[in-house]
């Protein structure tokens, strides 16, 4: 019952008696007795629909009654003695799946349990054993991007090695960088060609990539309602695939593009899944949640790059600790002239643009 | 009825005003939180000028041992790995095929030798400017050759290229020109120059994407 409640099948008012059902009606804040207030034909829509429906006693222990029986339903195929042990095995995983905390009020002893058991569905599902990392933030690490803007050739090696590493969706063509082909003598993101495909570089023309650029002050992590996304120690922004309601305001929110949403069921081949991921980086995702980059935090917290700098046959993309005095991205910073996109609005991205 | 009716006009006019007072004195912390917090990223990293300890463990399979240490002659960077050149060179030492002087092999009738480096040829600067002598040490085919004679060892080959190339010499030692190899963390290993770059046509030829730029087909 609660089970269908969380789901939105029944209703909490469906369990209350209504006004009328309780309250003779006498006068209404507006002073008649009778007729209505308000316009009669109005239709009830939103918030109105859902939770102001009007019920009779009848119709409200037929809800009930349907609640239970349903909720009933999910408990005897938790706990039944008919169905197979392995099928009360995986129901009472989902169970608990469904039931989890967000991501950053569980202890160390509950991420190891929904990875577990996370393991255990994928594994039932496919039959291989995939490994969903928890890694922490490192002490002292700070990450930063730069990426060099006459270096760029508009290759698109990033956007693929970004997609296999990542499980993007294919059906949807999901892609987390963007790479821009601007003119020569111009910086406007609305005259730049987003879909070309002829040999690369084109005469006059220069590349700049974007994507998600884990601001320091992210307004997408302030919008979001449930917390489903916010900054890791290691400046990463990071989103709980399972706590997100797919409200997409982080995506309305973001300054730059940074967020991608899955209006459908995420396809990737089976053999072409990366089976090294992390809890919040490039495990599966849903139907009906955001994703951005994470700067492949299943390979950078182990020290490596993300998939995209290895990619990348220009050298254009550099990645590093910006607390590390001798690291690369701090040498650039400190040494090329470097800016980043709309810097006005004060959202700190950690991702700098530079020339040679 | 009317005097009821303004006892609450005028509450709620004070609530209004309490509420914007409020509202304005709340914007103005956020707004000078927001201005430290600016200051804050480039402060969070010029805080940090002394060299890093790593307590988590190297990359697995580098072993430093295999790459050349390169000491730059840059203030403040330190030194870092390069790849090594010369077990990567098919057909290296030289002298395995350059066993008499070049003007002999050059007259000599071997098929074999004459269809030698067909596959080579210079698109580097033109011909004013530089033959295969200007790197290649005509005396001793297993070294290359600075502009004032000196010999170069093939596994330095970037001393060579920074004789021209001096801003991106300085640029790859500190890190904005060329590839880091093998992660963000020490030890930092970079791509020396020929590992992305054809000596003889060092500029990178046009190609097709790798694949069709879908850019926002998806959203």
């Amino acid at each position: 019952m609660l089970f269908d409640l969380l789901r939105g099948k029944v209703k909490v008012n469906d369990f209350l008696p209504t006004k009328s059902a309780t309250k003779k009606k006498d006068t209404c804040g507006c002073g008649k007795t009778s007729g209505s207030c308000q316009s009669k034909s109005k239709p009830k829509d939103g918030y109105e629909q859902v939770m102001n429906k009007k019920m009779n006693r009848r119709a409200s222990f037929s809800a009930i009654t349907k609640g239970l029986l349903t909720g009933a339903g999910m408990a005897q195929a938790a706990c039944s003695t008919t169905s197979s042990s392995e099928d009360r095995r995986q129901s009472q995983l989902k169970w608990e799946e469904y039931f989890k905390k967000n991501y950053q009020l569980m202890t160390p002893d509950e991420k190891q349990a929904t990875v577990e058991r996370l393991t255990a569905l994928y594994e039932k599902r496919t039959g291989k054993h995939v490994n969903i990392g928890t890694e922490e933030a490192r002490e002292n690490v700070l990450y930063g991007y730069a990426f060099n803007i006459s270096k760029c050739q508009g290759y698109m090696d990033c956007v693929n090695a970004c997609v296999e590493e990542n499980n993007q969706d294919r059906s949807t063509q999901m892609q987390y960088i963007r790479i821009h082909e601007i003119e020569n003598g111009q910086l406007s993101f609305e005259d730049a060609e987003d879909t070309f495909f002829h040999e690369v570089p084109a005469e006059g023309h220069f590349y700049m990539g974007t994507q998600c650029y884990h601001c320091e002050n992210p307004p997408c992590v302030d919008v979001c309602p449930v917390g489903a996304t916010w900054q890791e120690e290691d400046g990463i922004v990071v989103i709980d695939y399972d706590w997100c309601i797919g409200c997409r305001y982080c995506m309305a929110a973001c300054p730059y593009d940074g967020r991608r949403f899955n209006w459908k069921e995420p396809e990737v081949p089976e053999e072409e899944v990366n089976l090294v991921q992390h809890y919040l980086g490039n495990r599966m995702r849903k139907k009906g949640v955001m994703e951005k980059c994470t700067f492949c935090i299943q390979r950078s917290r182990n020290g490596k790059n993300p998939a995209c700098v290895e990619a990348c046959p220009t050298g254009a993309r550099v990645f590093g600790n910006l607390l590390d005095p001798d690291s690369e991205i701090r040498w650039v910073l400190e040494n090329k002239k470097v800016f980043r996109l709309k810097e006005e609005l004060g959202t700190e991205p950690k991702f700098w643009y530079f020339m040679d | 009825m009317i005097s009821s009716i303004k006892k609450i006009t005028l509450v709620g006019a004070l609530l209004l005003a309490l509420f914007l007072v409020g509202s304005t004195c709340s914007d103005d912390a956020d707004h000078e939180e927001h201005h430290g917090h600016e200051l804050h990223l480039l402060d969070k990293i010029q805080q940090h000028q002394s060299a890093l300890q790593y307590d988590f463990s190297a990359i697995d399979g580098i072993d430093t041992a295999s790459f050349l240490e390169v000491h730059p002659g840059l203030p403040g960077v330190k030194s870092f790995f390069t790849e090594l050149r010369t077990g990567a060179i098919t057909s290296y030492p030289c002298t395995n095929c350059h066993d008499q002087p070049l003007a002999q092999m050059q007259a000599g009738r071997d098929p074999a030798v004459r269809k030698a480096h067909w596959d080579i040829y210079m698109v580097h600067a033109g011909d004013q400017a530089m033959n295969c002598t200007t790197c290649h040490a005509k005396n001793n085919m297993n070294q290359l050759v600075s502009l004032t004679g000196g010999a170069i060892n093939f596994d330095e080959s970037f001393k060579l290229c920074a004789q021209c190339h001096s801003t991106q010499y300085k640029d790859w030692q500190g890190g904005a020109h060329g590839k880091q190899l093998y992660g963000w963390k020490p030890p930092r290993v970079a791509k020396t120059c020929v590992n992305c770059h054809n000596p003889h046509q060092p500029a990178f030829p046009k190609r097709f994407p790798a694949r069709l730029n879908t850019n926002a087909l998806g959203d």
